[in-house]
């Protein structure tokens, strides 16, 4: 399907090598429209808004941060552990901002499972709901974000 | 040459006679863009510009060129020539002059070049006989009608983007039974106006 | 016949025509030409091919206008004063230019295009930076994801720095990395060593840089840096000095300490070395070295994960630590680098102490 500019931009900068190693798509074969599409529908079925995923990444993610790197336990529902880079890049959408290289790991202790993401991937999901392709290194199903981090369906 | 007062012509090709809507022309800009109300507005001017301007000129080219040579036949690719080398030639030239007007209207116009509708005004025009005042108007019609349903588009698709739209039918599936209410819609103009 | 040969005549003036018209639109509509640059009032003039954009020209020719995005106009940090021959404004820059730098001519350099002679105003500093030819001289594995890369200068072969201060490596296209981009290391070492420079390089994930520097960098590679950048160095005064660093943020500090063992300057100095566990320590023989030459030198790891057999050191978070063991700041300097956290965090600890922020510097991971 054709792309608007911006998000031919955006798909364009997504690729290995243009802002990270192995690019946003990962082995997914959708093209950036039908991802997104399809990560919106996700969530409208889930009963949560992108933005409340985002949210709550955030705010556990940044609860982890005072251990500098070392597991750190927060709200006694998660184990976070925050790892931090020299450096700031860009978001593949063609609009002003640079986020801090920060890998937030989080586990949820209940059910043992855990998800791994940036600052830049919060972002994306919060202001593109973006949630990356399959096999990306931060990609995340909204599905399995809302489990680990037992959001509740909105009204 | 017939025999319609060229206001008339453009009312028609606006609603009556949508080249998006009651002829399907356009369709691929029209399903990708409409995301976005800003892009949308963006691709419907350049399109009212490109359209107004290749149907006067391949108007011009046809009736003395073509015709006097005997090469009617060729007007598929001489037009498509035409079209593709003046589309380049304006970004060539809007990106020298204005910077601003480029970022806003220039970035559009490679998704121009192989819009089936632009080529679709140029033979309509012919086919239809209109003479060079009613081509202007009926090019710039077009265009406006297919602004105008790019960016209503647009705006629907954005009212219902928080919508529980079933699973099946995301993106380009209810895109399409958008288009086709639509036209539906405009159909009940049709037979309104005789444009030919 | 007859027709045939009108026909392809007919086609053939069109075309002709159609392309005579585009090839002198892209002449002489396109064509902008060269341009003069005049940087600081005649400090330093270029004369480059216009069309392209400014920060792509200056880089081109040697002026390393910082950049952390790419010329997309995201990260805002390519600003520079255009008096003349800026052309419009665009919305692009919006974002990055406040009212007050507006009227001040203050633009963003890559979304500047250049169309006709310009005169600008850079930061002097700017000029002090270099491009370096280099080989990698050695590769040696310190932790499980942290590398010692040795680089020896080739063309300059000589550079002069302060011990602390960092450069931009340049990552070539390799891979199917497609683009060529900058990323900032510290220097660790120390600068009485100016024919061959050293970098910490920790893998992350990821990271276009560190997955080239962990999987594709061979002794023998060309590589190309460019610097020194940054104000983050060891003042020269008798203040006792903190040291206070987090993973690979070690790197300045090796060649301060190295600095400082050999000019003989005996600073009382603590290091205090925030890791998770005994997996993320190294250089402990150099540190001991250090401590051996230096009796007023302590080095101090702290460990803060949970599970270290064996270690009888300092545990807890490097914080706690550095608010335990520094029972007075009279007379002392802080010197951090690391993550933006733990930098804000340990300010905190060391002015509650009392200790002025003009005592402290910092390098923050940014």
């Amino acid at each position: 399907m054709k792309l608007t500019p911006e998000l031919q931009k955006a798909s364009d900068k997504m690729k290995p090598g243009g802002i990270a190693r192995e690019g946003f798509f990962g082995h997914d074969e959708r093209d950036l429209p039908t991802l997104l599409d399809d990560h919106h529908a996700a969530c409208r079925r889930l009963g949560v808004s992108w933005e409340a995923i985002a949210k709550e990444m955030r705010r556990v993610g940044r609860a982890g941060d005072e251990g500098f790197g070392a597991p750190v336990i927060v709200d006694d529902k998660w184990e976070v552990i925050v790892d931090e880079n020299r450096g700031k890049i860009p978001c593949p959408w063609p609009h002003p901002g640079v986020y801090q290289k920060t890998v937030y790991t989080v586990k949820n202790l209940r059910s043992g499972k855990s998800v791994r993401y940036s600052e830049l991937s919060i972002h994306m999901i919060y202001a593109h709901g973006f949630f990356q392709g399959a096999g990306s290194s931060f990609y995340n199903d909204p599905a399995v974000l809302v489990d680990v981090f037992e959001i509740q369906p909105e009204e | 040459m017939i025999e319609i007062n060229p206001f008339v012509i453009l009312f028609a090709a606006i609603f009556t006679n949508n080249i998006l809507l009651s002829n399907y022309l356009g369709m691929c800009s029209f399903l990708a863009v409409s995301r976005e109300v800003k892009a949308s507005w963006g691709l419907g001017f350049a399109v009212i510009f490109v359209m107004t301007v290749t149907t006067a000129i391949n108007w011009l080219v046809y009736f003395y060129i073509l015709v006097p040579t005997g090469m009617e036949h060729f007007w598929y690719i001489i037009f498509i020539v035409v079209i593709a080398a003046f589309v380049q030639l304006v970004e060539i030239v809007i990106e020298k002059i204005s910077p601003i007007l480029y970022v806003n209207l220039g970035i559009f116009l490679p998704l121009i070049t192989v819009n089936c509708a632009i080529l679709g005004a140029s033979l309509f025009m012919i086919i239809r006989g209109y003479d060079f005042l009613q081509s202007i108007a009926y090019g710039f019609g077009a265009g406006v009608g297919w602004a105008l349903a790019i960016v209503a588009m647009a705006g629907i698709r954005q009212r219902i983007s928080r919508s529980p739209v079933p699973a099946p039918l995301e993106g380009a599936g209810i895109a399409l039974i958008i288009a086709g209410l639509m036209s539906l819609a405009f159909m009940g103009f049709s037979g309104m106006i005789q444009v030919q | 016949m007859i027709e045939v040969l009108v026909s392809m005549g007919v086609v053939g003036v069109i075309g002709a025509v159609l392309a005579v018209a585009l090839e002198l639109a892209d002449r002489y509509i396109a064509n902008y030409g060269e341009a003069t640059i005049d940087i600081n009032d005649g400090a330093k003039e270029l004369t480059v091919e216009g069309g392209g954009n400014l920060l792509g020209a200056l880089v081109a020719e040697g002026i390393f206008v910082p950049s952390a995005c790419g010329g997309r106009g995201s990260c805002g940090y390519c600003k520079c004063r255009i008096t003349e021959g800026g052309g419009p404004f665009l919305p692009t820059e919006q974002s990055w230019i406040t009212t007050e730098e507006k009227s001040n001519d203050m633009r963003l350099s890559c979304q500047v295009k250049i169309r006709e002679d310009m005169r600008i105003y850079i930061p002097e500093e700017l000029f002090l930076i270099k491009e370096y030819q280099g080989m990698v001289s050695s590769i040696r594995d310190l932790t499980g994801d942290i590398k010692e890369v040795r680089i020896k200068l080739v063309e300059p072969a000589e550079i002069e720095f302060q011990t602390g201060q960092y450069m931009q490596l340049t990552v070539p296209e390799y891979g199917d990395v497609d683009e060529s981009v900058y990323r900032a290391y510290s220097l660790s070492s120390p600068e009485y060593e100016r024919n061959e420079v050293e970098f910490i390089i920790r893998y992350v994930p990821e990271g276009i840089c560190t997955t080239w520097v962990h999987q594709y960098l061979k002794v023998g590679d060309e590589v190309t840096i460019n610097g020194p950048h940054g104000d983050f160095y060891l003042r020269d005064t008798d203040a006792k000095i903190i040291m206070i660093a987090g993973g690979s943020g070690l790197a300045p500090f090796k060649g301060m300490l190295l600095n400082m063992a050999k000019q003989g300057i005996t600073r009382p100095t603590n290091f205090f070395f925030g890791a998770v566990n005994q997996d993320n320590l190294y250089y402990r023989d150099l540190m001991a070295e250090l401590e051996e030459k230096m009796p007023n030198f302590k080095f101090i790891p702290a460990l803060s994960g949970e599970d270290n057999p064996g270690w009888d050191g300092e545990t807890g978070l490097i914080t706690d630590v550095v608010d335990r063991l520094t029972p007075d700041v009279d007379n002392t300097e802080a010197y951090l680098c690391g993550s933006p956290g733990m930098i804000d965090a340990c300010i905190k600890v060391l002015t509650k102490k009392g200790l002025t922020e003009d005592k402290i510097y910092y390098d923050k991971f940014s």
